[in-house]
């Protein structure tokens, strides 16, 4: 193994697609994307500030009502939730915190990487495997980007089990079998995850800056870096683009 | 009146007061240095001044037509909608019902956000350092319905001073409202300094 350890990020998306296509907002499940800093688990809202998180609860949705907030650590950037889980990117490590008390999130564990020193996150979930891309480039220092995959079955000691180089990468998300993630300029890139440890590259897209993806009710829907691309994925492998909006 | 814990948030200051009496006259000492340094009077100078959030319009809070994308921001996606972030401005709504034509049908007026998540039927978001929450109503135009002001300090708190040293700048006054920002400008006698 390398010399240089590093802590990697973890960004979790929780890709937890409705399917069911109802149109009363009051039972819609929705799903945001793996660069958000604020999103929801349970009845409560867990929005990042600075190196802190805030937490309201929502029950009366109209009325939340503030409740705590707690010390993360230093260079916080985003939040995904999984399972019981809120999965922290910040720019040395992903915090892995159990809401299990969801007023007093406790921190359960951290994932590190031994390949970039430090890096911007996302992450994204699946059963017991996390994706992060972790970039090294720009603002984030370091020279080195990659794209992490974590085996998460033991929560309490999450690891790097391999990793794919990458140029810029950013966001990212999964539907079924197939990993979306975005690497600027150079394209979206679109992996079989059939063997979860082992992602193949199966396809580019190259429409835009990519950012961020969500993958929702059979369409891939990108933030690029001047709007919106929307891609039909009724094939997750092979994205056909519908709409640029900007 | 919103009641708030603070709980967990007095943990600096219990570091704080844990800290020996030199260490605090230390701390006390550099504060001073960096931000009430005693300066030279000068006449002009280049150097920054803040800039105040702009006051809150009428059409802040309201949704209007929909807009070009400028400085496109985070992004969610609920049922047939698909909310897009205005960085600083608020928030695209484009309707998504015919898959195959999606488009833009309004634009939620929020000043400094950067956030939308939505759960239910409540869709929430930044405000420089407020919370904000719009109710989808069944006419599928958000309605705004609540505000929690002062939850999210840090962006306020990186704007105390200009991010730069070494320069002088225009004193913030709070009676102008809440800085956003410094711009670099040429000062006429001014009194800060870092």
């Amino acid at each position: 193994m390398k010399k240089i350890v590093i802590l990697i990020s973890i960004i979790i998306a929780f890709n937890h697609c409705s399917k069911t296509g109802d149109s009363s907002f009051a039972t819609t499940t929705g799903a945001g994307g793996s660069m958000a800093r604020f999103t929801t688990l349970g009845n409560y809202l867990y929005a990042i500030d600075g190196d802190y998180m805030n937490v309201f609860e929502i029950s009366n949705g109209k009325n939340p009502v503030f409740k705590n907030k707690l010390y993360l650590g230093f260079g916080v950037e985003t939040i995904y939730p999984f399972n019981n889980y809120l999965f922290i990117g910040s720019t040395s490590v992903v915090y892995i915190y159990s809401v299990a008390n969801p007023e007093i999130p406790t921190l359960l564990s951290t994932a590190t990487s031994q390949q970039v020193f430090r890096r911007c996150d996302p992450v994204v979930a699946k059963d017991s495997i996390a994706y992060a891309t972790l970039r090294g480039t720009g603002v984030c220092g370091g020279n080195q980007s990659i794209l992490a995959v974590y085996d998460i079955k033991d929560i309490n000691h999450p690891y790097q089990r391999n990793f794919l180089n990458m140029n810029e990468p950013m966001g990212l998300g999964y539907n079924d079998n197939t990993l979306y993630v975005c690497d600027a300029v150079t394209g979206l890139n679109v992996f079989d995850i059939s063997n979860p440890y082992l992602p193949v590259l199966l396809t580019k897209r190259t429409d835009g800056s990519y950012i961020d993806v969500i993958p929702y009710n059979n369409q891939l829907i990108c933030w690029i870096n001047d709007g919106l691309l929307i891609y039909d994925i009724s094939n997750n492998a092979n994205p056909l683009k519908i709409a640029k909006i900007n | 009146m919103e009641k708030y814990s603070y709980t967990q948030y007095s943990f600096p200051l219990t570091k704080l007061l844990k800290m020996r009496t030199i260490h605090l006259f230390i701390l006390l000492a550099l504060i001073s240095c960096t931000n009430k340094k005693s300066i030279d009077t000068v006449s002009t100078a280049e150097g920054y001044a803040p800039i105040y959030a702009k006051i809150s319009t009428a059409q802040d809070l309201t949704v209007t037509n929909a807009q070009a994308t400028v400085n496109a921001g985070k992004i969610f996606a609920f049922g047939d909608f698909i909310f897009q972030n205005e960085i600083g401005q608020g928030i695209h709504i484009i309707d998504n019902t015919d898959k195959a034509n999606p488009k833009k049908v309004g634009f939620i007026n929020i000043l400094y956000s950067s956030e939308v998540v939505i759960k239910d039927k409540y869709l929430y978001a930044n405000s420089l350092s407020d919370l904000v929450v719009f109710e989808l109503s069944t006419t599928k135009v958000p309605v705004f319905v609540k505000r929690i002001p002062g939850v999210f300090t840090a962006a306020t708190n990186s704007f105390k001073f200009p991010s730069q040293r070494g320069f002088y700048f225009e004193c913030v006054d709070s009676t102008k409202g809440t800085v956003v920002g410094w711009q670099k400008k040429t000062l006429t006698n001014p009194k800060c300094y870092r």
